[in-house]
């Protein structure tokens, strides 16, 4: 045998990973990525060694109005799963499962969002859970106006990166809103770019899927420094990553 | 409400960073450009839907992307073979993929490595391993191109794929 041979196992797990199976040796590979951990662990191996070449790929615009036929699609899809809210009786419990349905199924986007706009310079392996990154995204009526969060509970660390901020005469300052209603402020931010926020010890347990984080445009001076004076421009739930 | 508004609006977020790219892998692999449309408008209501799920320890959110958008233009490629069968362009995957070092290559080295290490290769298994990555071709779809044997073509994209595992855990 020659040295650059591979066993037959590897050369499946990375034909999969590079789309050369068709019908039965495919099926075979699908089956084995299911049941055999360490067959998955090697496709994964090779989904992540052939990632770069996705670079080679030339960025072709897409066509014109394609989001919107999307979004029609989407629209007709919740339309169409919505239950009635007159014909069907339906107890409480199932449109309460709707809902949470409906919150699991959208919550990949803004997930996705927040990993496009936060790129890691490299994908390092880590624990599959890592229960002190949270991400955010906050929007609001201002248009364009766009903040987007994360927090990193090794260094006790919120980075907030602000686009889209309009000028005006007040200054933006960041809060967190956990379950119990009361904004906790965090800090202020800068107009433009990434802020980089310590969080202080007190707020830290409020990192978690309950909270909220507000923007508020507040005077140069605040007037108290324990709650907001204005109301909130853009807000976003935190999220485990 | 606000939460699928948000939600909604995140979407468009990804869809302004990504669709031109996804676009692009599903033009390369379906030819047919209402077919890549087509692909490429269910790559984003799978993300809606949150078909599969995306781990960010296992790969970029652009590579995931990519990674859907890829196996969808497959599938569909594969479809269509015995109704209509595609042209197979070899003379496109001979243009050399390093050729072009976008500014995130030079920054990344991580994948300008693969770049480098595909360069390494014998010019036949570098243009057969390609013709599957780029164009989603199959080993008869690759052998038929290439005018050689199926297990000539499996033997050569095995060994390439080998001589890449080395070359990049080697310069690691």
């Amino acid at each position: 045998m020659s040295s650059d041979a591979m066993p037959e196992r590897s050369a499946m797990a990375a034909e999969l990973a590079l789309g050369l199976l068709e019908g039965a040796e495919r099926a075979t590979a699908l089956r084995l990525l299911l049941s055999d951990a360490a067959f998955a662990a090697e496709v994964d191996g090779w989904r992540a060694r052939l990632a770069p070449l996705y670079d080679g790929f030339a960025d072709i615009a897409a066509p014109a109005g394609l989001m919107e036929r999307i979004d029609g699609l989407i629209d007709a899809e919740e339309a169409n799963d919505k239950p009635a809210p007159i014909a069907m009786i339906a107890p409480r419990n199932a449109a309460s499962g709707w809902k949470a349905a409906t919150f699991a199924a959208s919550a990949i986007a803004a997930v996705l969002a927040l990993a496009l706009l936060w790129p890691s310079p490299s994908i390092e392996p880590r624990p599959a859970t890592n229960p002190d990154m949270a991400v955010a995204q906050l929007t609001g009526p201002i248009d364009g106006l766009l903040l987007t969060a994360r927090y990193d509970g090794s260094t006790s660390e919120m980075l907030v990166r602000v686009e889209g901020m309009p000028v005006t005469e007040t200054e933006p300052e960041l809060w967190i809103v956990p379950a119990d209603g009361q904004p906790r402020r965090l800090g202020r931010l800068m107009r433009g770019g990434v802020t980089r926020i310590a969080v202080p010890e007190g707020h830290r347990k409020f990192i978690d899927p309950l909270s909220n984080l507000i923007l508020t445009m507040e005077p140069k001076v605040l007037p108290d420094p324990d709650k907001p004076s204005a109301p909130a421009v853009a807000q976003g739930r935190l999220q485990r990553i | 409400m606000r939460v699928a508004q948000q939600d909604r609006e995140a979407l468009r977020t990804v869809y302004a960073m990504t669709s031109a790219k996804l676009h692009g892998v599903c033009l390369r692999i379906c030819i047919d450009r209402g077919a890549a449309e087509d692909v490429l408008q269910n790559v984003y209501l799978k993300v809606w839907q949150r078909a599969g799920s995306f781990d960010p320890a296992k790969a970029s959110a652009i590579a995931w992307l990519c990674a859907i958008a890829r196996n969808a233009a497959i599938d569909w490629r594969r479809s269509q073979r015995y109704e209509d069968p595609l042209p197979v362009d070899l003379a496109e995957t001979l243009v050399d993929e390093t050729a072009d070092p976008s500014a995130a290559l030079a920054q990344d080295g991580d994948r300008a490595q693969i770049f480098h290490c595909m360069s390494e290769l014998e010019p036949a298994r570098a243009t057969a391993i390609r013709a599957g990555f780029f164009q989603g071709l199959s080993y008869p779809e690759i052998a038929e191109a290439m005018d050689k044997p199926v297990g000539t073509v499996k033997s050569w994209i095995r060994r390439g794929l080998m001589q890449l595992k080395e070359c990049l855990s080697r310069e690691q």
